[in-house]
């Protein structure tokens, strides 16, 4: 099987099977349009801590894609489920630039973990929590923010609360 | 103060201050800012203190260690740029926005004897560095991100429930404005009280930009018909019924 190296921001090469590496459809595309015989793809939007990481996603699922013969389709889809959801517990700013390198190295299904991992902390939060959480800079003017504040007051109002009315 | 002889033989400075007031704080940067007009030979400075007000041209600094928190990172950055004798350079901001530093970018490319750099809270736009510096750069404490892709945003809002995506669309600017693909209404959710009416009108004003509207809202049509109405005081523009 053809390994190739993809190299961090910050200069860090790894090497790795092309077929997990495919599952990044920008190294993908990349490998199609660069020569057949470069073995090197520079990805300049992703440091070496968290292509590591991404890296550790693709090599695992393609193992267990693979493994077609010998489980059911239900094993391996809650293999993959708990494999997951251990993978996906990591700090709030691993999420953060996981989810940036996900989204810019196109890996569908890592995407929309880390979305439902985001989604899952923020849920219930205020948006001051949300901000807090992410370290998100409130970008509003004055005006602006108090629109925002009047338009959104029925969902700072505890659920219940609204419901009991 | 009187001091014979001034100040410009002093080689290093090292300056802590805990102000009591803002009375103080100005005392605080005039004071500094007279000594370093003075100082002119000198080669190790360190300054604790927010929002000194400039930097005057150091012709022999080497080694900077500055607070560039209260907006100083701004009017600091393009004179970092002239002081081509410094090898090492610590810049700290202990300020909750980043906007700040986020806009501005830092040019140090005529900085040829650099030999470290270390960002401490402070995030510039972008780094550029002399060609061939062998240098070890240190960012820590990064604590403000820009806003995710609207992109993900949307994917994000796909797990959420209505009122949590109203909060969420309080975050920043890119929530506020984010046009969601899809946007359900179910009748269930109306008349359980999970979702409220403003809260339904709400949607509906965001349906407007949604490419998919899914309405759950079983009945007949007389019913239907009140309940959108209901909802729909607060009419967005264009929509008529």
């Amino acid at each position: 099987m053809r390994s190739i190296i993809l190299r961090s921001c910050d200069g860090a090469d790894h090497v790795v099977a092309q077929e997990a590496a495919c599952l990044s459809k920008t190294v993908q595309s990349l490998l199609e349009e660069l020569e057949e015989s470069t073995l090197v793809v520079p990805l300049p939007n992703v440091c070496d801590c968290t292509l590591r990481k991404v890296l550790q996603y693709c090599t695992q699922h393609t193992a267990l894609q693979r493994r077609v013969t010998d489980i059911s389709d239900e094993l391996r889809t809650r293999e993959m489920e708990a494999w997951d959801k251990r993978y996906i517990m990591v700090s709030t700013d691993e999420l953060y630039h996981l989810v940036m390198a996900a989204h810019y190295l196109n890996v569908p299904g890592l995407l929309e973990l880390c979305c439902e991992g985001i989604a899952n902390l923020i849920r219930g939060k205020s948006p001051e929590h949300v901000r807090q959480c992410f370290g998100l800079v409130k970008n509003f003017e004055a005006p602006e923010e108090e629109n925002i504040r009047r338009t959104n007051l029925w969902a700072l109002v505890d659920e219940k609360e609204q419901a009991k009315k | 103060m009187q001091v014979s002889g001034g100040f410009g033989r002093l080689t290093g400075l090292s300056f802590r201050a805990s102000p009591q007031s803002e009375e103080d704080k100005e005392h605080h940067k005039m004071a500094v800012a007279w000594l370093l007009g003075q100082a002119k030979e000198l080669v190790f400075l360190s300054l604790d203190l927010v929002g000194l007000p400039y930097l005057p041209h150091l012709s022999h600094i080497q080694h900077l260690q500055l607070d560039v928190s209260g907006g100083a990172f701004p009017r600091l950055a393009p004179v970092l740029t002239t002081l081509v004798t410094l090898r090492t350079l610590y810049l700290e901001s202990t300020e909750t926005q980043g906007a700040q530093e986020e806009a501005t970018g830092l040019d140090l490319q005529t900085l040829t004897e650099l030999e470290s750099v270390m960002l401490d809270g402070a995030v510039p736009s972008a780094l550029t560095l002399a060609e061939g510096t062998s240098l070890r750069v240190t960012v820590s404490q990064m604590p403000h991100h820009t806003s995710l892709p609207p992109e993900i945003w949307q994917a994000i809002a796909r797990y959420l429930s209505a009122r949590d995506w109203a909060r969420v669309a309080g975050v920043c600017k890119t929530t506020w404005q984010l046009r969601l693909p899809e946007v359900r209404i179910k009748q269930n959710e109306l008349r359980q009280g999970t979702l409220c009416r403003e809260g339904a009108a709400w949607l509906l004003k965001r349906a407007q930009l949604a490419r998919e509207l899914l309405l759950d809202l079983p009945g007949d049509i007389a019913e239907l018909q009140a309940t959108l109405t209901a909802l729909m005081q607060d009419k967005p523009r264009g929509w008529n019924f």
